[in-house]
Parts: C-alpha cells; structure tokens; sequence
C-alpha cells in the first residue's frame, strides 16, 4: 500500500479539472476528481481523502452545503476556491469548517502550497497534543512557545501577553489563513463580538515589532476581507 | 398667501351653502336677530324722526332719514327679506306717527298715498340693491378664497418630486381643507393602487377604519370603476366615507377617500371642491409619471450605450489574446514532433501572457458591470492602510518584475473606514497602469499620508508622463492612451474608470497630474471621518 495522500477535486470546469489533477498527480499526490456536489459527498465517504480541493460554484449544491455535509464525517482538510471579490462567501466557508482558501484565478504554485500547509496540520493533528513542536521557525523568526519567547534573527522580541497569543495562535495554524472572528474567539473569547479594529491595532503593533517593514511584510501577511496568515516558508 | 393663513382656511368659510342650508334652531336664532337688527334700526330711526317734528325740520328729512334706515337694515341683515320688511315698516311708521292726523293710518292729504308709494318704491329699490351687492361681494370674497386655495395646493403640488410626495401633500391639504380625516392611494409602477397615504384629522382615532377590508374594498372598487363610492352614493352605501377617483388623461390614477363619521356627509358644493383638488392632483400624478418615464428612457438608452461600448471593447480586447491563444496552442499540438522545446516554451508563455491579460480584463469589465448596475455592495469597515497597501502590493509584484515598487508610508498606524477589497483594487489597478504605460525599469511609488480629515494616496511613477490633452478624459470609461509599453498591449479602459466610481463611492477624490521631475501622479483622497 502507497502512502500517497489522496486529493479530491471538486470542480465542475474539466479543464481546470485536468491540469489541477495533473499537476498534483505530477508532484506525487493522488487525485480523484468529482464534477458536482453529489458525487463529492459520496466520494468523500468512499475514498476518505486526505484533502479536498471545492469550487463554492457546483452545479447541482452550493460548495457550502456541500462543505457542511462532509466536514462532521472527515478529517480531511477543506480547501476552498472561489472567485476574487466573494470575500464573505470565503468567510463563510471558513466559518463553516473549510480550512483554507484560493482566490481564482490561482497559479499551480499557489494551489500546491496550500496543498503542502494543509497535509503538515494534518499530519500533526494525528499526532497527539503532547508531540506538538515546541518551537516554531520561519525564516529569521522563531517562536519558543515553551519559555513564551520570540527571537527575530536570534534577538528576542519583547511582546506583551495578548500579543503572543495571538502569535502563537497564528504560528500554530502557520501557512493557513484565520479570519478575524476565529482570531478573536479564540483569543479573546466568545465574547469579543465583532471587534476587528483592535484586530487590527493589535496586528498593527506586532508588525512594529517583528517585521522589517510593516508596509511589504515578511510574516504577517493580510488576507483583505478575510483575515490573516502567518507566513510558513 | 402665507401658508398658516392657509392653514386657517377651512372649507365653512368657503361654502356658499353656509348661509342657506343651516340646521333649524340655527336658522331661527338668525332670523330673530336679523328681525331684532331691523326693528331696532326703524326705531331708531323715528326717534330722530320725533327729535326732527321737535325743532322743526321740514318732513323731507324724515322721509330720507326712513330711506336711510331701510338701506341700513338692509346691510345689516342677510337676504332681501328685512329690507323690504324695512320698508314696508318705514313707510307704515312714517303714516303713523308724522302725516296729520297723528297716531293713525289716516291721511288728509291727498298727495300722500303719492308719497308713501314713491317712499316705498325707493326703500325697496334701495334695499335690494344693497343686499345683492352684500351678496355678490360675499360670492366674490368666497370664490377668491377658493381660487387661492387651489393655487396653493396646486403650487405645493408643483414643487413634489414623485408620486409618493403627491399623496402625502394632498393628503394634507384636502384634510385641512375640509376638516376631515382623508386617506389617497395613487398607482405604482405595475398600474396598480400603492400603499395608500392616511392623515387622520386631530388625531382622530376612527382613521383606522381606512385599513378595514370594506374599506380597501370600496378603495379599490372606486379605482375599477372610475365612478364615486362609500357614503352618500349608490356603491358601498355603509362606508364611513366618500370616495371619488383621481382621473387623468389616461384612466384613473388613484383613489381620494373623505371620512363622513358621525354622519357627517359633504354637500354638493364640497364635492366639487374635492372634484377640483383632485383634478389637481391628476395633473401633478400624471406630470410625474411622465417624467419618470422619460427618465427611465433615457436610462436605458444610457445603459444601452454602455452596453454597446462594453461589447465593442470585450470584442475588441478579448478576442486579440484569444486569437494569440488559440494559435499557439494549435501549433503545438499540431507540430509536436517538429518544434524545439525551446519554441514550444515560448508559444507557452505567449499562452500565459495572454490568459493573465484575460483574466484581469475580465475582472474589470465584472467590475463594471456591478458598479453600473448598482450592484456593488459597500461593506465599510475601520481598515489599516498599511494593510490594505501591503496587499495590493503584494498582489501586483508577480507582474512588476521589471519594475520598481517603492512604498512610503507613516509609521503611524491609520486605520480609516474603507471597504478594504475596493480599495485595493483601486490600488492594484493605478499600480498596474503605472506598470503598462512605464518602460522596464522605472520606478513606482506609493505614498500616504494624512491631512486634516483626510488620507491622500498617491501612486506615482517616473515614465514619460501623461499627455496634458489626455488628462482630462484619463477617468472616462472606454478612454485607453495610444501609447503603451514595452510589453505592447493596450488597456481596456476601464480600470481607472472602475477606481473613479470606486473612490467616489467612499465620498473621495481621484485626481491625475504630471510630476515636475517626470512621470505622472495618480492621487486619491479618502475622508478620515464616516
């Protein structure tokens, strides 16, 4: 038995079908492909992918249902594609359980980088919580979430309690985007509402901090509308 | 006339009824004291007649002082009855009291019964004159009051601006007019009644029967048949008011309904009133309808021409790169054997080339079609700028390879209330101008800064510049320089037109100049403030 990880493709364009398939086949994965919402669901039972690639536009249900439907029966890691200027349906969606999303038109590099963030969280959280890294490491930065420390290029960066959970939320998940409410949930609790300004301030002064310039940053990168991703490679 | 002078006006000062068709006790109490009016004025009048006897006047006097009693009973009082009432009393008085013999209605003289019956002649003459000219001047005062009423109504009506405002301003003015609750239902659009208008007079509670089902059915019964309804006409007898259709040109218009609780219908007079002010409100319903349908015509033909432009431009524009598209690939796949790798790779990236220049064409031409149909939905929220600039930045830099991004902005964070994925493509696409109209090389810059309450954004780049003839049509849609770069492709002319719509949406301005050093600066200003 192969331990390729299997992919599913969902999307209704055989084109776009053929060369997502082609190139994942291309790097080593294995890929099945489903054209609309029903064979998805049924396939997703069937085969147990390791990850799902959706278009949110099927033909017969909305990439929405077709998300809640899977998500309580797999582990599979949920990767979203929609077009540009749909933010609140990629919100939605992540809201929802996807996992992560791409904007179309994606390139192939884009599409297997997201591949590569998805299979590593899933492999990690097969492992058990005691196995998770204690260290985090991404270019000059690193994250001790052992001691609460956070060097950039071997010098510590001071950061205040908040802001180091919001770090290390964000490290945890690193390569995958977070929308504000999750980031604020999970920070803040349940009870922050909808307050993404001080998000914002919040991520604002990290920046100040960690990044050479909070104007082309390195780490911390926005998803406009969406949330934020913290930089993995 | 001033409007509270209007106000003031209710239709009981208009009605010519008001003087004939009084209840009974009313009736009685004004026929006393009009009879009360003329018998004092006769009684006055013979005591100075006894005071002239007195000092020896000749009688000539008397009888002319009599005259001028009956002409001042006679405008004292209403009607031609107590004039003549009057007279008759003057002339039997005068007999009475001062032709010899005294105290009765004897005469000696022969020529006296000539007297009394030119006396009388002239009092009655005098008195009815008198009365009809009260009257007329009354009829007059009456029916410039009316006129003015209608010119106020008919002026207020002239400054509404759609139907709606039709119905509430004659909904008003016929309630104060008549003192009554009024509800006025005008057509929509789809020809039918619309959410009818209800003012209920000093608050009257009783309004609500308007919205009872017999009511709406009498509304709408009235609007079918184009003839008066409710109280006081054949239909709907039971109705607690009167309705009367609005008529136009064209059909009916809509439904006018005046409450008659209590009982209290309207007289014929007032009817006609109602008639006139609805007359009204059909012109004003119809001139309304008339410009909203131009209005809407000219729309379309707008939104026609738009449409024809967008297609010449997607025609145009897209069928280039497709063309390029389709040959490459059929190239490839027909000659497989014979072409290097080489050639093979180049045709591919004149593939990609032009499929990235699709894409982006086509984004801006769904951006347009959104903005234009008034789809594009603001989501305003408190955005970092950095944030927003970062990405815009980021997203342009796969494209900018041969170019040079600089971006300059404050330390401070500014966070201003955006909707952050416009924005950034209003970014993205001055970013990629600068990059189509600059040679390989140049430098593009970036800039923010605050001032006052507003944020200015400048996008600035150190090619040739922009034509001074072309500045001024730069924003319009459809507008692409003639003059392109290295990579040879022209714009669709959308882009800048998708961020002038963008930016004036946020309340901003978009403006473009020419750099004294060379280049051109894109600038944008957004308010700091919702």
């Amino acid at each position: 038995m192969d331990n390729k990880p299997l992919i599913l493709v969902v999307e209704d364009d055989k084109p776009i079908r053929n060369f997502i398939c082609v190139s994942l086949e291309a790097q080593g994965y294995k890929c099945i492909d489903a054209q609309n919402g029903k064979v998805a669901v049924s396939l997703v039972s069937s085969h147990n992918p390791n990850i799902i690639v959706i278009d949110l536009g099927l033909p017969d249900i909305d990439g929405l249902d077709v998300i809640a439907m899977v998500r309580p029966v797999t582990k599979a890691a949920i990767i979203v594609v929609s077009a540009r200027g749909h933010e609140r349906e990629k919100v939605e969606a992540l809201d929802s359980g996807a996992d992560d999303y791409l904007t179309k038109p994606f390139s192939v590099a884009e599409l297997l980088a997201r591949i590569r963030v998805a299979l590593r969280h899933s492999n990690q959280s097969s492992q058990s919580e005691s196995d998770s890294p204690a260290t985090f490491l991404a270019g000059e930065l690193k994250i001790d979430f052992e001691k609460r420390r956070i060097f950039l290029s071997n010098e510590e960066i001071h950061l205040t309690p908040i802001e180091f959970k919001l770090m290390s939320l964000m490290a945890k998940y690193s390569g995958r985007v977070l929308t504000h409410k999750y980031i604020l949930n999970e920070v803040w609790g349940t009870f922050s509402g909808n307050d993404t300004q001080s998000l914002r301030v919040f991520m604002a002064n990290i920046r100040r901090k960690i990044e050479k310039d909070p104007a082309q940053p390195r780490y911390i990168l926005t998803e406009v509308g969406v949330g934020y991703r913290l930089a993995d490679e | 006339m001033k409007s509270s002078e209007f106000n003031n006006l209710s239709l009981d000062d208009l009605s010519e009824t008001k003087y004939n068709n009084r209840t009974n006790p009313h009736r009685i109490r004004l026929a006393a004291s009009n009879f009360a009016v003329t018998i004092g004025i006769m009684a006055l009048v013979t005591l100075l007649s006894f005071l002239f006897r007195h000092i020896d006047f000749h009688e000539s006097n008397i009888i002319v002082a009599y005259i001028l009693g009956v002409l001042l009973a006679a405008k004292q009082t209403d009607g031609y009855f107590y004039g003549i009432l009057a007279s008759v009393v003057g002339v039997l008085t005068f007999n009475f009291f001062f032709t010899e013999p005294y105290y009765t209605l004897v005469t000696y003289r022969p020529d006296y019964p000539v007297t009394f019956v030119i006396m009388l002649i002239a009092a009655i003459i005098t008195s009815t004159l008198t009365a009809k000219a009260k009257q007329e001047a009354r009829l007059s005062l009456l029916r410039e009051k009316r006129a003015r009423v209608l010119y106020q109504i008919s002026k207020s009506l002239l400054k509404v601006r759609n139907i709606n405002q039709i119905a509430e301003v004659g909904v008003t003015n016929i309630a104060k007019l008549f003192s009554r609750s009024v509800i006025i239902s005008t057509i929509n659009s789809s020809e039918a009644l619309g959410e009818p208008y209800i003012y209920s007079f000093n608050n009257d509670e009783r309004t609500n029967i308007f919205k009872s089902f017999n009511e709406m059915q009498v509304i709408s019964e009235t609007f079918k048949t184009g003839n008066p309804g409710g109280a006081d006409t054949n239909t709907y007898v039971n109705s607690s008011a009167y309705y009367i259709p609005i008529k136009g040109q064209s059909g009916t218009l809509g439904v006018v309904g005046v409450s008659c609780f209590d009982n209290k219908l309207l007289s014929d007079e007032q009817k006609a009133l109602l008639e006139t002010v609805t007359t009204q409100i059909a012109l004003a319903v119809e001139r309304e309808r008339l410009s909203e349908k131009q209005q809407r015509s000219k729309m379309e033909v707008e939104r026609e021409r738009l449409r024809g432009n967008l297609l010449r431009a997607i025609s145009h524009d897209l069928r280039t790169p497709l063309t390029g598209i389709l040959g490459s690939t059929a190239t490839i796949l027909d000659n497989d054997d014979v072409l290097d790798k080489s050639v093979k790779i180049k045709l591919l990236q004149g593939v990609y080339e032009d499929a990235s220049w699709l894409i982006h064409s086509v984004e801006n031409i769904l951006s347009i079609t959104r903005i234009d149909e008034g789809r594009i939905e603001m989501k305003k929220n408190m955005e970092a700028v950095e944030e927003i600039v970062a990405e815009a930045v980021s997203r342009i830099k796969k494209l900018a390879a041969n170019h040079t991004i600089k971006i300059n902005i404050p330390d401070d964070l500014i966070m201003l209330p955006m909707d952050g994925t416009l924005i950034e493509q209003v970014l993205v696409n001055l970013l990629d101008n600068a990059i189509k109209y600059t040679p390989y090389g140049s430098t593009i810059e970036i800039k923010t800064q605050v001032s006052d309450e507003k944020v200015v954004f400048e996008v600035s780049d150190n090619g040739a510049g922009i034509s001074e003839d072309n500045i001024p049509l730069i924003f319009n849609r459809f507008y692409s320089a003639a003059t392109i770069n290295d990579t040879g492709r022209r714009g669709t002319g959308l882009g800048l037109a998708i961020c002038k719509s963008i930016i004036t949406a946020h309340g901003g301005e978009i403006s473009v100049f020419n750099n004294p050093s060379g280049g051109a600066t894109f600038r944008f200003e957004l308010p700091a403030k919702e």
